[in-house]
Formats: structure tokens, C-alpha cells, sequence
């Protein structure tokens, strides 16, 4: 008796007999009537008729029952949701059963109906049971709370979920930890923008402590979640390091992916040279070796992962070059991975070895591998010069086979060999020759083409076998049409005489026969080039092309690195990425974190990147809750999307540096043919070209602004400076926007430091005839990431004449793009006439938070930390002769804390800190000799870029009165 | 999270699916079959695929696909693992996994997903969990439930082991024979050349048991010479820290057959390779062509070598071999293109290399077809008792925790898994 006998139920008229059966008295047949429609609804039948009659079964106190019926609820009552809430009732009794197996499997099963008449229902069980005496029920909680969230979001926030499940973070029960973190990683997965984890210290400990005794499944969650953590420095990454690599050996796969995704994140803060760095490279080897023994699928995923970890680490795996070795039964997916892996690991010390396996692969059955494996022996013939002459007889053997898709990769890589190795294997293009004939695929043909326009001059027939191609051109491929142009032009400026008929055929074809515009104007520009000048037609076709780089198909580096984040995931595997794959979801950027006391210019970003991955959040969940963004929708399509358009305005310009060289590739090729890099004049002015519409698009507000800024020095010079309050240095308004620029709109404006916030002050002054309304400001990401705490609020509108102050409060928690200078900060004011985009320049002074004070031990200890090379030494001048009790009031008042102060050898010390209000501390030494008015000022800070700023807010609060 | 599963039989019917979330139509698998019929083999289908609003990760066992369906970014291989583990389950549930035994079962099989994973989450993957949440079918029980009346596998009691801290053992296990057995088992990867140099040769091996022990039994396991492992794999109930400090596997065992550990062994450790071939191949003209294996022990330590195979996939142009074995027995398949030659067993002291186990004859090549370039590969399977070709030896095991004194076995085998030893010719 088995159960294939439910599959067999395909009769006419069956519901009804199901319908009949369910709703019999005897039990057992309900059970067989029930696993029958379960069994219909498998394979994709549809029962919903029944669905009264099963939830009727749903009162049977029977385990077995119980679970079919939830299964079937499970699965229809999104088609029938007014029947569904009969179920709710049933539900509620459960969840208070005294057997936690019925308790949890409610919860459980009614977090999966996605009806919201039921999830209502769902809030104060599921409150209950997060707080259950029984770890099974809160486990079950746990990830009840993330399915909550993906029916409603504004639910789980409401109800207060999100903290009942970051308190399970801190359960007795490793289990209950586990899930917690999970559920909490699907949160944050489907709203990156909010601060699911509080990630600090204390939290990643106890996730430490759960990661030995939880599940194998936990354990990734756990290790995917701690590799989002920034350790506070090398020793904090140090020894979480030490504490998760005993989980390389995990029979588990994704456990050790996971691990090592943590490693390698955490090995850039640690000094590469140190004992522990060397001997986890030696940890991290067999464990990512070891994945290559179990089922192929697995095998594919971690190749994917080697490639990446293999260009950033290549010292890792320099010895294991056999392990991948390619199997004639390894599934095809597999071989090719392992193929590009051995090219990159290639040296001069194993070519010999992975050669010969090389060629074994070129003799196999597989076209695809085949061909994959000969380009593969280019690349090392590229890669290790020493190898180059074994590698390219490797190859003519090859061509020898006559083997004819062996042959065209062949002549395709052999065409890359001579540019790498000019004038070295020309001694081969008569057998290169000898295959012409069975070239049948574009590339290959091009290929070969170049090959001979190349070297026109050592190949007799050159002019023939041009020729030989031109008889066909008109189907030839567009890629072969424009090599073949170009190499009859090269003949020709080799050998002048004979070819003349040859290659006033060929620029006629092409200007007067053809349909394509990139073969017709390349044929005018050669013509031209020709019959005006053929010395620059010479310096142009013929130039010295440069050579081409060793590694190929590299990965480029920020991608790279992003990629590395990502070990593990789908971007792993497509190489790509996250936000290009996943569709319509905002993904955060991941970025390695920079090892502290060598990279100094990045410091800031990294802090600033963590805090904007906190910032960030908040904006988005305001607009989730729907009201203070609001009013920016008048802003029109720049607020609405601010946070994509900005994005995609950040990569764009990150894009730019990678999109030059292709661009300059696809347009040259596309001009001047394959060969034609031109070398050394073209180049630049080809880069300027094309890069310029890039830099018109970044640029254009700034440039427009620098104008403006001239104007505003004119008129308001360093020496009108003032006070307007006994407080915080303010300086008076200047003119941002003038009444021409902002189109009868004047604003001139300032910052301030009132009760501890930053207070943007401005006056609209309306200049025009027309009175101005629907005013809205937006602040561009900038270093520090101030945005207004409210939108701008002008109520009434703004007649002819009319005046109006305006304070701005500004928070510093917004997204953060650094910028240059750092206190730069782009502003966009709109209103019914236009929207005017400004600079304006924020003094660093206003960015200097109340609580900077630090303990003399901290500032001992803080000083002494910071390395030498930090220090930054400067003379300031006391000009208003201050004493140094005003000095020190003075500073105070603008949150210049003195630490402490001392006299030694007859000099006043003063020990001051500064906080920035992005938590960076800037720590400063003041030597003042009595009667003179020169003060020697040094500086220290983990972060040099602000310490000229911060000379300067010096120099103004001391020389103001 | 991952949110459905097809399962899909060889000739492309799905006949199961499970969904956690949402019902996801079955016409996602169009894109799994449009990416399968691009290739070759079934088992050559990408792993992961991607279509506009999914992911699709499958694994190919036993000729039938698990497509997992997922909506968002999860790790690929948290899913390829988590789809082995279901396999595994119904595999240890069902005795096999097939297309018949899962249909068989199917209510089982609906449970089982039930209780693996909830909403995307893996809930209980450890076979003794869910054996005392979901009786796994059996005649006995059946006939019990025809008697009783009863007839449900599900339990009522909820397992006490899943919230412990060692979620992989049951309480209260009671045996009247206490019984530890340890398996040894070595698998040689390699590859050899024309010549018979060795290309690569690195073992693969594991430690399967079989404990039946009463109580909480605390095991230690120490080996002669555990250094020779430095790339090792644990099942989770080994204590990491012991074996980093002290090189010894301390553990409670899980209840019934598991795997301990696994190691693999690479290539910078030299390893003898206790078999040799010497072969002759020659393709020519029509039946012309020459073939020629003998086969030979070589430091095999006195062990006989047993269940010796060697498999040759014959280039399409070979259309017949006529080969007198002088043991055992070969069989070429005209359409495969595969010859199989079952050796059996070839004992150690085989000196006289007249008496060595050899096949010869002729190859026929069908007519007005090229003479192929290379030679074909030859499989070689084998499997090697009491000995583990590493050298590795348990030095002893002992139990704490409980009073009893257990019987206690290890045994070594060394094989070869299917095409993993591989001859150039």
C-alpha cells in the first residue's frame, strides 16, 4: 500500500467524491480524502473548490490531520480569503495548546497565509509566542516575524517585532540566536536601508558565542551578518578571525564560504606581512581545496569564488595548481572554470606542467573546451614570457591537426602573441597562410587578415591573399569587412606600387557599395589621409601599437574588491555586482575595509561609508512611513528618486575611469580598425573626447558656481567678518545665489551653531515683479552628511521686495559623498520659476560638537596612537594678542575643549580636542611663549584631509574680535 | 530565502512541487528546460540560472533535477547543500531516491519539506530529529498500524533533542549491544600519463560510523599519525578547539550511521598508487587497429587487489573490438562506444608478469571514417581492504560518560570512485 495511488485520481466527477468523503464522520477517511487533495494539489491540480470542507477538518484534535489541513490552507487561502478568517478562530485556540509542537506549528502556519485579514489576527499570538518559555516556539517566532514583515512591513514595525527579535538575539538558546539572526538577515535583505543589526561589539560576541553551537544553517546566517561588522581595528578583526577559522573544517560548504568571506573581508585591516596573516593563508587553502571533492554543483559555486579570491590573493592558492586539473567527466561548467583558474595561476615555475595538460585538453571531444583550452594556451604563452616559444610551438602543432575550429583559435590567439612579442614568431605566418582557406568564423578571419596586413612586407603574396579576401567582401562579417580595409591600406603603404589597383577597390567598395556608416567613414578617412598626406596616413595606419597588458580578462579592481564582499552569493557566482542583477531593490554598496596606519586618505571614507549605510536607512524609513519627505515631491523627479539618482550619479562617476578605456577602444576600432591603438599623440586627444561629455555632466553645476563664487569674494572680503553672537564664530551672510542667477531671486546665507545644531540662516530676498512660491531645498550628498532636519517651509508667498529669514536646522546623518573641499556642500533651491543649484562652503567650525571632551589618559592614550607622520605642524598668529584664559574661553565657545594645561620649560601647553560631527576626533597641542605672539600648533587626527580646515577655523576664531 | 522546489524526472515531468511562500507557476522550469536542452549531457545543466524575476538553483542526482526556486540574493551554496541534505534525507528515509519511491511516499515527502524548512528557513536537516518528528515507513509499522488501527507517522511529543545543545543526538537511546564500528574509507583521486608518470593523485577520505550506543556516550578517537590531516572537514558534533589543540576527535556521536569526518589529502604528499597498467593502443585503417592492457598490483602491502574494473570510452569511429581477457570478462557496447573490462580480483604475489591479468585483440573502425587523433582514457576502479592507502591509522577509542563497555571496530578501505582514476593513453 503506498501512497502513488493518490497520484492516480484523475477521473471526472472526482472533487465531488473527495467533497463527499471529507465530510464523512469516519476519520479515516477523511484522512485518505484529505491526503488525496493533498495529493492533487502537488502536482498541480486545483482543489480550492473543497476549501469549506477541509477547514471543517481543521477542529479534529489530530496532529497528522492538523498538518494536512494547515498545508492546504497554506496553499489556497490567498484564492479565498473571506473563507480563510473561519480558520482564524482555530488558529487563536492552538496557539494557547498546551504542547508547544501545536503552538509553534500555528504560529507558523499562520505566518505563511498572506491574507491580511488573518495577519490581524496574527500580532498578539505571535507576541506570546516570542516570549514562550519554549525555545521551539520562539525559534518558530523568529522567523514567523520575517514572514510577517514580507506581507506587511509597517505591521511589524508598529507592533514593536523588530525589538522582541533583536532581544532573541541575546536567548539562552543558541538555536533561538540563530534564527533571530536569520530572520533578521531577510529583514534587512528586503529593506536594506534600515538598521535591522545593531552591529557593534557586545552583539558580534554573542553571535560568536551562538556560532559554535547553533545549526549548520545558523552558522551561515551568523557569519554572513558578522562579515557586515567593522571591527574596530586590526586586533578586534584579529581575533575574530581566530575565533570563526576553526569553522573552515565544517562539513558544511556554505558554512565554509561563509567563513572564508569573513577572513578575507577582515584580512585587509591586518598588517599583510604580519606571522598571523601568513599563517591563515595557509589555513584558508585546503579548506577551498577540499570543495573541489564533493558534487560538481558545489564545485562550480566555489570555482566561481576562486577566481575571485585567486586575483586578490593569489599567494593563497600558488601551490595547488593540480587540484585543478581537469577531469574528461567533470560536467563542462566545471571544466571551464577550472581552465581559467590554471591560466591564472600560471608562473614560470609549473608552465611546463600546465602545458602539457593543455594540449591533452585541445584533443578532447568537447568543441567548446576545446577552443577554450587552445585560447588558454595564448594566454600563457602572454602571461609567461619565458614560456612563449614552448607555448606558440604548442599551438603550430596544433594548426597541424588540421583540426579546423582548433586551428581558427589558434589563429586567433597567435594574433595577440605577435602583438605581445613583436617581430619574435613571424617565422610561423607561412603556416598561418597554409590555413586560409578553412577559416570560416569572423573572428578568425580578422584575425588572420591583420596578421597579413601586418606583416604585408614579409609575406610574397600578400597583395594576392588580400585580394583572394576582397572577392567576397560584400558577405564577409562587418568585424572582417573593416580588418580587411585597414590591411589593404597597410599593404599599400608598404608596398606602394603594386597595390594601388588593389586598394582604390577596396576605399570605392566601401564609400560607394556599403550600408554601414563605420566602413564607409572609415574608407573616407583613409582616402582623405591617402591623397592629402600619406606621411600621416603612414604615422597614423603604421603607428608602434602598444603592448598589450599580460593578465587578461581581470576583473577590474573596485569591482573586485566590491565582489570579494560578496563571497558566497549570486554576485560570486555572475561576477557581477549585486545591483545590476537584482532587480528594482536599492542594495547597498559593500566595500572592503581599509587597513588603518597605511591608507590614511581613505580612513574617513570607511567611517563615513559605515555611517552612511546608517543614514541612509533613516531617510528611507521616513518616506516608508509616508509623511516628512512628502513635501519634497515638489522637488519634482530629483527628490522623488533622490536616493537612486543620486546613486546612479556616484556610479556613473565611477564608472567613468573604467567606461574610458572601452570607449576609447570601441571608437578607435571603430575608426581605425583593431590595430589601430595608435600609440602615444592619438591617444590622449581620443581620451579627452570621449570623456568629455562625462566630465560636462558632473561638472556643470560647479562650474556655473566657481563664476559665482568670484563675484561673492568681490563684494564680501575676509576682512568683514563679524560677530552677530556671543556664541558660536558666525560669519555674516554672503550672497549664494544673485538676484541675475536665481532670476530675481536673491539668497545670501550662513551657518550656525545654535543649542548644539547646525542652523543654516538665509534670507530670500524676491528681486523680480512676480511674487515666488512652492519653495523647496535640497541638499547633495556631501562629506558629513547634513540634511535638513525638516523640509523648507515658506507658507506664504514671497512678494516683489519682500525679505524673509529662514533657519534651516541641518542633522548630520545624512548619505555621504565626500567632496572637494571637504566643507563643500551643493545646495538646489526650487520654486515656481526654476530650480538654481549652488556651492556654498560650510565652516568647519559649525561642525564641531559639544561633548568633544575627552579624559587626559584617552588623549595620552589617543595621541601617542596616532602615528608620527600624522602630525601636522603650523604657526599661528595671536593677533588680537589674546591672554591665554580669553584664548581658551574663546575656543570653548566655538566646542575647542582644552584637556588639560600645563607649563613646561616656560611655555603654556594647551591640550585641546575637537569633535567632528561624524565622530572623528582631532586632537591639537598649543605651545605659546609668553610675549610672543606666535603660537606653534601641531594637529593630530586619523584623518590628515581635515586638518588644514581645521587651521583655518583656527586662524578665524582667533582673529575675530 | 528559497522559496519553491520542483522535482523534475529525466524526461523533463515535473512531479512535485513545493512551495513555502507564495505559489510560484510551474512555467518558471521553462527557463531550467530551455538552459538544459542547450547542453550535451543532463548532468552538464549550470547550476544556477538566472531568469527576469528568479534564480533557479538545481542539482542533478540519481537522474532527477531538485530546481530550487529563489526571488532574492541568497549564497548558491547554501541552497546546492541544502538540496544534497533533502536528498540525503529522503535517501536515508525511503532507501533510495527515486522518482518511484518518492510518489510512493509522497505524504512523507510533503511532510519532510514541511519540516525542513519553514518560509525559506531550514528548520531540522539532522535525519535523527526528524525521524522522531516524522516515523520514517517501514513493514513493521505498517503492520502495527493495520492491528492498532492507528495509522498516522507523525509524532506527538516533540523531539527533546532539538533544542539541546547537541541537536544531533536522541535522549534516552537504549541498546542491549553497545556497538562503535568506524569506517575508514580512502578514495584515490588521480591522474596518469602515457608514460605512467603520475599527474595528480590526492585521496579523498572519510570516516563513516555506525555507533550504537546507549546513554550519552563521550568519545575520543586518536590517531597514529594525524598529521597527515591538515585539511579536514568535521561533522558539527566534533569539538573544534580539541582537535586544533590536541590533534584527537572528541565527540558525542549522533544515534545510528554518520559520517565523522572527511579529509583529503593533496598532492604535495607522495602516495603510491598501488596499481599500474601497461597499455598499447593503436588505431588504424579498418580492423587493423591494436589493443593491448595488462594490468598489475604494485606496493599494494600484501593486499589483494579486489573488484578491479577498467572502463574505455572508445572514440565514435571504433565500430566493434573483438578482446580475449585472459580474467574475468569485457564487454564492448557498439552504441555507447564503451568497453568494460571486469577484472575481479588480482592477488598480490602476481610476480610472473606472464600470469598478470591482460586483454588483447583487435579494433575495427568503421569505414570512410578518420582515424581518431588521440587515444581514449581509461577508467580504473578498484578497491583495496584493510588499508588506507595514506597510511593513516587509528590509534585508539575510548568512551566516557558512561559505565558500559562497548564493542569497538575500524576498518580501512581504499577505492576508487567512479572516474576518478584516470589512465592517458
Amino acid at each position: 500500500m503506498t501512497d502513488s495511488k493518490y497520484f492516480s485520481t484523475q477521473r471526472k466527477g472526482e472533487i465531488y467524491e473527495l467533497k463527499a468523503e471529507l465530510n464523512s464522520d469516519k476519520r479515516e477517511r477523511k484522512k485518505e480524502a484529505l491526503k488525496k487533495v493533498i495529493a492533487s494539489m502537488t502536482v498541480g491540480k486545483d482543489v480550492s473548490q473543497l476549501f469549506p470542507d477541509v477547514i471543517n477538518c481543521m477542529q479534529i484534535d489530530n496532529l497528522e490531520l492538523k498538518k494536512l489541513v494547515y498545508l492546504y490552507l497554506m496553499n489556497y487561502a490567498k484564492t479565498q480569503p473571506e473563507m480563510a478568517i473561519l480558520a482564524v478562530n482555530t488558529f487563536a485556540k492552538d496557539c494557547n495548546d498546551p504542547s508547544p509542537l501545536i503552538r509553534a506549528l500555528a504560529v507558523r502556519t499562520m505566518g505563511c497565509i498572506r491574507v491580511e485579514k488573518i495577519t490581524e489576527h496574527l500580532c498578539e499570538p505571535l507576541r506570546k509566542c516570542l516570549k514562550d518559555e519554549d525555545p521551539y516556539v520562539r525559534k518558530t517566532a523568529a522567523v514567523c516575524v520575517a514572514k510577517l514583515y514580507d506581507i506587511n512591513q509597517q505591521l511589524v514595525f508598529d507592533q514593536g517585532f523588530l525589538d522582541l527579535l533583536k532581544d532573541l538575539l541575546s536567548d539562552s538558546n543558541p538555536m533561538v540566536v540563530a534564527n533571530a539572526v536569520a530572520a533578521l538577515s531577510e529583514i534587512s535583505e528586503q529593506s536594506p536601508q534600515i538598521q535591522v543589526f545593531d552591529l557593534n561589539g557586545p552583539t558580534v560576541n554573542k553571535l560568536l558565542t551562538a556560532l559554535n553551537e547553533c545549526s549548520e544553517w545558523g552558522q551561515v546566517f551568523i557569519l554572513d551578518t558578522i562579515a557586515n561588522y567593522p571591527p574596530k581595528d586590526d586586533k578586534d578583526a584579529q581575533s575574530i578571525c581566530e575565533r570563526i577559522t576553526p569553522r573552515l573544517a565544517h562539513a558544511n560548504s556554505a558554512v565554509v564560504l561563509s567563513t572564508v568571506k569573513v577572513l578575507m573581508k577582515f584580512l585587509e585591516l591586518i598588517d599583510p606581512n604580519s606571522e598571523f596573516v601568513q599563517n591563515l593563508y595557509r589555513k584558508l587553502a585546503p579548506p577551498l581545496v577540499t570543495l573541489l571533492s564533493t558534487e560538481p554543483e558545489i564545485q562550480y559555486v566555489a570555482l566561481r569564488n576562486i577566481n575571485l579570491i585567486v586575483q586578490k590573493r593569489s599567494d593563497i592558492l600558488k601551490n595547488e595548481m593540480k587540484v585543478f586539473f581537469v577531469k574528461y567527466n567533470d560536467p563542462i561548467y566545471v571544466k571551464l572554470e577550472k581552465l581559467d583558474i590554471m591560466i591564472r595561476l600560471t608562473n614560470s615555475n609549473n608552465i611546463a606542467q600546465v602545458l602539457a595538460e593543455l594540449k591533452e585538453y585541445a584533443t578532447e571531444v568537447d568543441v567548446d573546451f576545446v577552443r577554450k583550452a587552445v585560447r588558454a594556451i595564448g594566454r600563457c604563452a602572454i602571461k609567461v614570457e619565458p614560456a612563449a616559444e614552448r607555448c606558440v610551438n604548442t599551438l603550430i602543432d596544433l594548426i597541424q591537426t588540421k583540426v579546423n575550429y582548433v586551428v581558427q583559435e589558434a589563429i586567433v590567439v597567435i594574433k595577440d602573441i605577435f602583438r605581445k612579442y613583436p617581430n619574435k614568431y613571424e617565422s610561423i605566418i607561412a603556416i598561418l597562410c597554409e590555413n586560409l582557406d578553412s577559416l570560416d568564423e569572423p573572428e578568425a578571419r580578422a584575425s588572420m587578415i591583420w596578421i597579413v596586413g601586418e606583416y604585408a612586407e614579409r609575406i610574397d603574396n600578400a597583395d594576392e591573399l588580400l585580394e583572394g579576401f576582397l572577392d567576397g567582401f560584400k558577405d564577409e562579417n562587418n568585424q572582417v569587412q573593416l580588418q580587411l580595409l585597414t590591411a589593404i591600406v597597410k599593404l599599400f603603404l608598404k608596398k606602394p606600387t603594386e597595390t594601388q589597383e588593389l586598394v582604390t577597390k577596396v576605399l570605392t567598395l566601401v564609400t560607394q557599395e556599403t550600408d554601414n556608416p563605420d566602413l564607409r567613414d572609415r574608407g573616407y578617412i583613409y582616402w582623405r589621409l591617402l591623397s592629402t598626406d600619406p606621411k600621416a596616413a603612414k604615422e597614423v595606419v603604421l603607428a608602434e601599437k602598444p603592448l598589450i597588458s599580460e593578465e587578461t580578462d581581470l576583473l577590474e579592481p573596485t569591482l573586485l574588491d566590491e565582489l570579494i564582499c560578496h563571497i558566497g552569493s549570486l554576485a560570486s557566482v555572475y561576477h557581477k555586482p549585486p545591483n545590476t542583477f537584482v532587480e528594482g531593490r536599492f542594495i547597498m554598496k559593500k566595500k572592503l575595509p581599509f587597513r588603518t596606519g597605511i591608507h590614511h586618505e581613505y580612513e574617513d571614507i570607511t567611517t563615513m561609508q559605515t555611517n552612511q549605510q546608517q543614514q541612509q536607512q533613516q531617510v528611507v524609513i521616513s518616506s516608508n512611513v509616508g509623511s516628512l519627505i512628502d513635501d519634497f515631491d515638489i522637488l519634482g523627479p530629483m527628490s522623488n528618486t533622490s536616493s537612486t539618482t543620486m546613486n546612479t550619479f556616484e556610479h556613473t562617476q565611477q564608472q567613468t575611469s573604467s567606461a574610458i578605456p572601452n570607449l576609447l577602444d570601441d571608437e578607435l576600432s571603430s575608426i581605425l580598425g583593431l590595430d589601430s591603438n595608435v600609440g602615444g599623440h592619438q591617444t590622449p586627444m581620443m581620451n579627452t573626447n570621449t570623456s568629455l561629455p562625462i566630465n560636462r555632466l558632473t561638472t556643470s553645476t560647479g562650474n556655473d558656481l566657481d563664476d559665482l563664487f568670484g563675484d561673492i569674494n568681490l563684494h564680501t572680503g575676509p576682512s568683514s567678518i563679524s560677530f552677530s553672537s556671543p556664541n558660536t564664530l558666525v560669519l555674516p551672510k554672503e550672497i549664494w545665489v544673485s538676484a541675475q542667477k536665481g532670476k530675481g531671486l536673491e539668497i545670501s546665507g550662513t551657518f550656525a551653531r545654535r543649542n548644539n545644531q547646525i542652523v543654516m540662516e538665509m534670507d530670500f530676498t524676491n528681486k523680480a515683479l512676480q511674487s515666488m512660491n512652492d519653495f523647496a531645498l535640497q541638499l547633495n550628498r556631501n562629506s558629513f552628511g547634513l540634511t535638513p532636519l525638516q523640509p523648507l517651509q515658506i507658507l506664504n508667498p514671497l512678494f516683489p521686495n519682500q525679505t524673509i529669514p529662514i533657519q534651516l536646522i541641518l542633522n548630520a546623518n545624512g548619505p555621504i559623498m565626500k567632496m572637494d573641499p571637504l566643507t563643500n556642500l551643493q545646495i538646489a533651491i526650487k520654486n515656481n520659476i526654476d530650480i538654481f543649484y549652488f556651492n556654498c562652503i560650510v565652516p568647519i567650525h559649525i561642525l564641531f560638537v559639544h561633548n568633544g571632551e575627552i579624559d587626559k589618559m584617552t588623549f595620552l592614550q589617543t595621541w601617542q596612537d596616532i602615528p608620527e607622520n600624522n602630525e601636522i605642524k603650523y604657526q599661528l598668529q595671536n593677533i588680537n594678542n589674546l591672554s591665554i584664559d580669553d584664548l581658551q574661553n574663546k575656543l570653548r565657545l566655538n566646542n575647542i575643549h582644552t584637556i588639560t594645561r600645563t607649563i613646561i620649560e616656560q611655555k603654556e601647553m594647551l591640550y585641546q580636542t575637537i569633535k567632528l560631527t561624524n565622530g572623528i576626533f582631532i586632537l591639537i597641542e598649543l605651545k605659546i611663549t609668553p610675549g610672543n605672539r606666535t603660537i606653534a600648533f601641531s594637529l593630530k587626527t586619523k584623518v590628515p584631509d581635515v586638518a588644514n580646515l581645521i587651521i583655518q577655523a583656527y586662524e578665524l576664531i582667533l582673529s575675530s574680535n | 530565502m528559497i522559496h519553491s522546489l520542483f522535482i523534475i524526472n529525466g524526461s523533463g515531468d515535473v512531479f512535485m512541487e513545493k512551495h513555502w511562500k507564495t505559489v510560484v507557476g510551474k512555467s518558471i522550469c521553462d527557463y531550467f528546460f530551455e538552459a538544459q536542452s542547450k547542453c550535451a549531457n543532463s548532468e552538464d545543466v549550470p547550476p544556477v540560472i538566472a531568469t527576469p524575476h528568479h534564480y533557479l538553483i538545481n542539482i542533478f542526482r540519481n537522474s532527477l533535477y531538485f530546481v530550487a526556486v529563489l526571488t532574492n540574493e541568497i549564497a548558491p551554496l547554501f541552497v546546492i547543500e541544502f538540496l544534497h541534505r533533502i536528498m540525503d534525507v529522503f535517501e536515508d528515509y525511503f532507501g533510495e531516491c527515486t522518482e518511484t519511491s518518492l510518489k510512493d511516499n509522497y505524504v512523507i515527502v510533503y511532510e519532510l519539506l514541511d519540516e525542513m524548512l519553514d518560509s525559506g528557513l531550514p528548520l531540522a536537516t539532522e535525519t535523527n530529529i526528524l525521524k522522531e518528528l516524522i516515523k520514517p515507513p517501514n513493514i513493521f509499522r505498517k503492520v502495527a498500524n493495520l492491528v492498532t488501527g492507528d495509522n498516522t507517522n507523525i509524532s506527538n511529543t516533540l523531539p527533546s533533542s532539538q533544542l539541546s545543545n547537541i541537536p544531533w543526538r536522541r535522549m534516552g537511546v537504549k541498546y542491549t549491544n553497545n556497538e562503535a564500528y568506524f569506517d575508514l574509507i580512502e578514495e584515490i583521486d588521480a591522474i596518469i600519463d602515457r608514460n605512467g608518470t603520475t599527474i595528480m593523485c590526492e585521496i579523498q577520505g572519510y570516516i563513516d560510523c555506525c555507533v550504537k550506543l546507549s546513554g550519552m556516550p563521550d568519545l575520543t578517537l586518536s590517531f597514529v599519525n594525524p598529521r597527515l590531516l591538515d585539511d579536514v572537514s568535521f561533522h558539527p558534533c566534533v569539538r573544534l578547539k580539541k582537535w586544533e589543540s590536541e590533534r584527537v576527535l572528541s565527540f558525542i556521536p549522533p544515534d545510528g550511521n554518520f559520517r565523522l569526518i572527511s579529509y583529503h589529502i593533496g598532492s604535495q604528499n607522495t602516495i603510491s598508487i598501488p596499481i599500474y597498467v601497461k597499455h598499447n593502443i593503436q588505431f588504424r585503417e579498418g580492423s587493423n587497429g591494436r589493443f593491448e592492457l595488462t594490468v598489475g598490483p604494485k606496493q599494494t602491502m600484501g593486499k589483494t587487489l579486489e573488484s578491479v574494473v577498467i572502463e574505455c570510452a572508445m572514440p565514435k569511429s571504433v565500430l566493434n573490438c573483438t578482446l580475449t581477457p585472459t580474467q574475468g570478462k569485457s564487454t564492448f557496447d557498439p552504441v555507447k562506444k564503451n568497453l568494460v573490462w571486469d577484472i575481479g580480483k588480482i592477488e598480490s604475489n602476481t610476480q610472473n608478469t606472464t600470469r598478470l591479468p591482460s586483454l588483447r585483440g583487435n579494433i575495427v573502425l568503421s569505414t570512410g571514417q578518420p582515424i581518431p587523433e588521440s587515444n581514449p582514457i581509461l577508467n580504473v576502479r578498484f578497491t583495496l581492504n584493510q588499508i588506507a592507502i595514506s597510511g593513516i591509522r587509528v590509534q585508539r577509542v575510548d568512551m566516557h560518560g558512561e559505565k558500559y563497555k562497548p564493542f569497538k571496530g575500524v576498518k580501512y578501505i581504499t577505492t576508487v570512485k567512479k572516474g576518478r582514476f584516470q589512465i592517458r593513453t
